[in-house]
């Protein structure tokens, strides 16, 4: 008997162990298994977006993506790995949407392997994650096509959101067969000034070339086309604008054609550039401030946007501290600054300096994207008035709403030139833009200048760049990447679903904020009102009493006084209400949420437990 | 074979509700539940409509041991009180059996957590929450409760002791839950095969959990927490059948 048991015992455990084998295996298969899966999210955030599909819909060569990750390391953390696991998940997303045409090839680089090295070539770089020494880690992306290539060195996780646009821009890289070029049209002498004769020069330097435009130089390829030139070579990809001063109407008119090309033209304009104004050798200082605008409405009016002649655009409530609260040098932040658009998500800080304004019409066929703005204190003020002090700006400055200091234009723009539809060009005259045509307009130009567009700090009789301060540089960098890339590439926001707030609680504090404002206001004019009255009766004594007050007057001041006093009490109070409805909206919910349901399946319970006592008690 | 299977789940499913004993775990579930959301893991300060964060992420901690306090008696009685046998007299297989309890005390332990829809309906009221999102939070939830069930279930079927059973659950809980945890990882990698650790990390809870909580119902998930619940069952009948043995 014992024996049989203990046959029945033993191959009962072998069984559960064999089942427990089984468990295992058929996790790790089933492991491998990809794509087997429902997004449930609303915005479908880890399925592949309709950009990205565009991007491999018009793929020339096939691409390769390798995929460095340091799966066998030892040092790699769990949650790289499960975002590891996340990327590959992604990327075969890629491979069934290209229809097998984007490839997938895995590499592990160990210390000290080929992979290693293969990983170093693309420029991957390993991460090291522990203080001293260890191994580093890989997670890294290359991209090959043809003779083409580019890598992400480090997939971050924090940078998750932006994940899908990442790896699409970077197949959209390796597959586009040339790069882009940019022609410069500029007013300013942003790839640096002629050496001017002796009689003129003064013995100063030529100006050097404008820090951004180096650093753009170190990414693409900038033909600086002068101000008169009239015909846009087909080799040029985007067009720069900065500072178009009296440009001819032929020099107007080829670039009118080259957006009716399918081009992708950037405008700075400015009301008033005081680079220009301040340049070297300006005679006349007041000409100076009262010449240095540029516009190009004649192009950009058809397209719905202008220029707002010859005013400045000022805010208080941006003004710039290191200006000392100059509201006409205004620091942006990510409120002002379009967060949802790719090239400006993540720009934290823009610096502009008396910037234009521009005025945005509706024009059918083109949606405009605002990429920079004001808050709605800001205000405009004439040109001239850049020249008084600060105070004066301040008095004469009256908010009137939100100004638009940077947009984008796309759709079907039409030409600013109808007439020239009869002239001699009239074959080769194009009425409307092709597909693709882009339009940004930025209503500054000293936002390009290093004076302004990074944070500088003296440095042994030179000037060294510093981290932190405005990030005017990557923003340029950025509007001219996308203006260089497929128009697909445009859908593909950073999809970032963790922001979700309680817009109930938002409404009830600006709600509350709104009620007690006039209040406040009521209440705080009371008491500053009672403050002067005070100090009046005060300094009122007549000379013949001198030091005494009379009788009458110290009732009022006591009178005063008590009002003082009470204010202060009130307004004591409409503070802590601010903060009342918000906080009786959480205390309903904790109540609901951790008492409600419990007390009803309680009361529940009782009732049925009663009710069946009695059933079976009869 | 499925008609005992539910002529069994029904028997039980009704006899929760005969005993003070549910109704008091519901209380205390929903009570720790509301808690631990609202006073721990802030959820109305945070101001995000987002579950994940601040409600499912202390489910697999509450079911630690909420679920074993509902699963230690569901074998663990029948054995003290010898009824194990005369069920197994009946013309019902220990499979039916088996799979009938297992259908009532997760359909239970599936109404404990619907009503906590409160909380949703908070979300909602308060901001504009990722429906989908809390669906798939939903359903991973509910398959690790599952789990933890199938758990249970097993060491409720090792001893007749209802403590011992309940302890063993905790362990093994934990040490699912552990098996995904950074820390717990490190320790491992210091002396195991990546490979190996890689494979301990993949059976547990966390991880699999994890990716329903971002919105992703995805098959290599779903299977894993029916093969632990599969497994956990088979196991349990073994149990029984060495017990029945002796």
């Amino acid at each position: 008997m014992s024996k049989q048991k203990a046959i029945v015992t033993t191959s009962n455990t072998l069984a559960v162990l064999i089942v427990i084998g089984i468990v295992i295996v058929a996790n790790i298969i089933v492991g491998k298994i990809r794509g087997v899966r429902v997004d449930m999210t609303e915005e479908k955030l880890y399925s592949l977006s309709e950009g990205t599909k565009t991007v491999l819909g018009e793929l020339g060569d096939d691409v390769s993506l390798k995929f460095f990750y340091s799966k066998s390391g030892e040092d790699t953390p769990i949650f790289l790995k499960q975002y590891a696991q996340r990327v590959q998940d992604l990327l075969h997303e890629y491979e069934v949407h290209s229809g097998n045409r984007v490839v997938i090839e895995r590499f592990d680089p160990k210390p000290d392997s080929d992979e290693e090295d293969l990983a170093r070539k693309y420029s991957i770089e390993g991460q090291q994650t522990q203080l001293l020494g260890g191994e580093r880690i890989y997670l890294g992306l290359a991209a090959t096509s043809g003779k083409n290539e580019a890598s992400i060195p480090f997939l971050h996780p924090q940078n998750e959101a932006g994940l899908e646009y990442d790896v699409t821009r970077l197949i959209y890289e390796v597959s586009k067969t040339e790069s882009t070029k940019v022609g410069l049209i500029s007013g300013l002498a942003v790839m640096g000034g002629p050496q001017l004769p002796p009689q003129f020069s003064q013995g100063r330097p030529p100006e050097p070339k404008w820090f951004m435009f180096t650093d753009l130089e170190r990414q693409m390829d900038i033909e600086d086309l002068g101000t008169s030139v009239t015909e846009i070579g087909a080799d040029i990809g985007i067009l720069m604008v900065v500072h178009p001063k009296n440009l001819s109407d032929d020099v107007l008119y080829a670039i009118d054609q080259f957006v009716m090309r399918g081009g992708r033209l950037m405008i700075f304009e400015d009301p008033l550039s005081i680079i220009e104004a301040q340049a070297p050798g300006q005679q006349n200082p007041m000409m100076g401030f009262l010449n240095a605008g540029s516009e190009m409405d004649k192009l950009t009016g058809p397209w719905g946007v202008t220029l707002e002649k010859g005013q400045l655009t000022a805010d208080v409530s941006l003004a710039s501290r290191s200006s000392g609260g100059n509201p006409l040098v205004l620091n942006l932040t990510q409120a002002q600054i379009n967060q949802d658009d790719r090239a400006t998500t993540g720009i934290n800080q823009i610096t502009v300096v008396m910037a234009g304004s521009l005025a945005v019409k509706d024009v059918e066929g083109i949606t405009s994207t605002t990429l920079l703005s004001t808050t709605d204190q800001a205000g405009l003020l004439e040109t001239f008035s850049a020249m008084g002090g600060q105070q004066q700006v301040m008095n004469s400055l009256k908010p009137s709403g939100k100004k638009v200091l940077g947009i984008r234009l796309m759709g079907a723009f039409p030409s600013a030139f109808p007439a020239k539809a009869e002239g001699d060009t009239k074959d080769s005259h194009l009425a409307t833009a092709k597909d693709g045509a882009m339009v940004i307009i930025i209503a500054d130009t000293d936002m390009l200048h290093q004076n302004f567009a990074f944070r500088l700090a003296q440095f042994g009789g030179g000037v060294m760049r510093m981290p932190g301060g405005p990030e005017n540089g990557p923003l340029v960098a950025n509007l001219l990447e996308q203006l260089g890339g497929s128009t697909a590439l445009l859908d593909l926001r950073a999809r970032d679903n963790f922001n979700r707030p309680f817009t109930k609680v938002k409404e009830l504090e600006a709600q509350a904020a709104k009620k007690y404002q006039e209040e406040y206001k009521k209440l705080d004019d009371g008491l500053k009102e009672a403050r002067r009255k005070i100090q009046e009766l005060q300094g009122q004594k007549s000379a013949d009493q001198k030091f005494i007050m009379s009788a009458d007057q110290i009732v009022e001041l006591k009178k005063l006084r008590d009002q003082e006093f009470d204010t202060q009490k009130k307004l004591k109070e409409v503070r802590k209400d601010l903060r009342k409805d918000v906080e009786r909206e959480g205390m309903k919910h904790k109540v609901i949420n951790i008492a409600g349901i419990p007390l009803l399946a309680a009361i529940f319970g009782i009732v049925y437990g009663v009710r069946r006592r009695s059933m079976s008690s009869k | 074979m499925i008609g005992h299977a539910t002529t069994i789940a029904k028997r039980e499913w009704a006899g929760y509700f005969n005993t003070p004993v549910a109704y008091v775990f519901i209380i205390i579930f929903l009570f720790c539940m509301g808690f631990f959301t609202f006073n721990i893991g802030n959820f109305f300060e945070n101001g995000q409509a987002d579950l994940s964060q601040s409600f499912f992420v202390w489910h697999p901690w509450l079911y630690l041991i909420l679920v074993p306090a509902v699963s230690m008696g569901l074998w663990a009685e029948e054995r003290r009180n010898n009824t194990i046998e005369l069920l197994f007299t009946l013309p019902i297989t220990p499979t039916q059996a088996i799979l009938g309890k297992f259908i009532a005390s997760w359909a239970f332990l599936g109404l404990a957590l619907f009503l906590t829809f409160p909380v949703v309906w908070s979300a909602s009221d308060l901001g504009d929450p990722d429906l989908g999102v809390i669906f798939s939070g939903y359903v991973g939830s509910f398959l690790l409760a599952g789990a933890y069930l199938g758990i249970g279930m097993f060491t409720s079927a090792l001893s007749k002791d209802q403590v011992i059973s309940f302890i063993l659950a905790v362990v093994i809980g934990l040490l699912l839950i552990l098996a995904g945890f950074n820390p717990v990882t490190d320790f491992l990698s210091g002396f195991l095969p990546t490979s190996v650790v890689d494979g301990i990390a993949s059976l547990g809870f966390i991880d699999h959990y994890q990716t329903f909580q971002r919105g992703v119902m995805s098959l290599r998930d779903v299977f894993y927490f029916i093969s632990i619940i599969g497994l956990m069952l088979f196991a349990t009948q073994a149990t029984l059948n060495n017990k029945a043995a002796s």
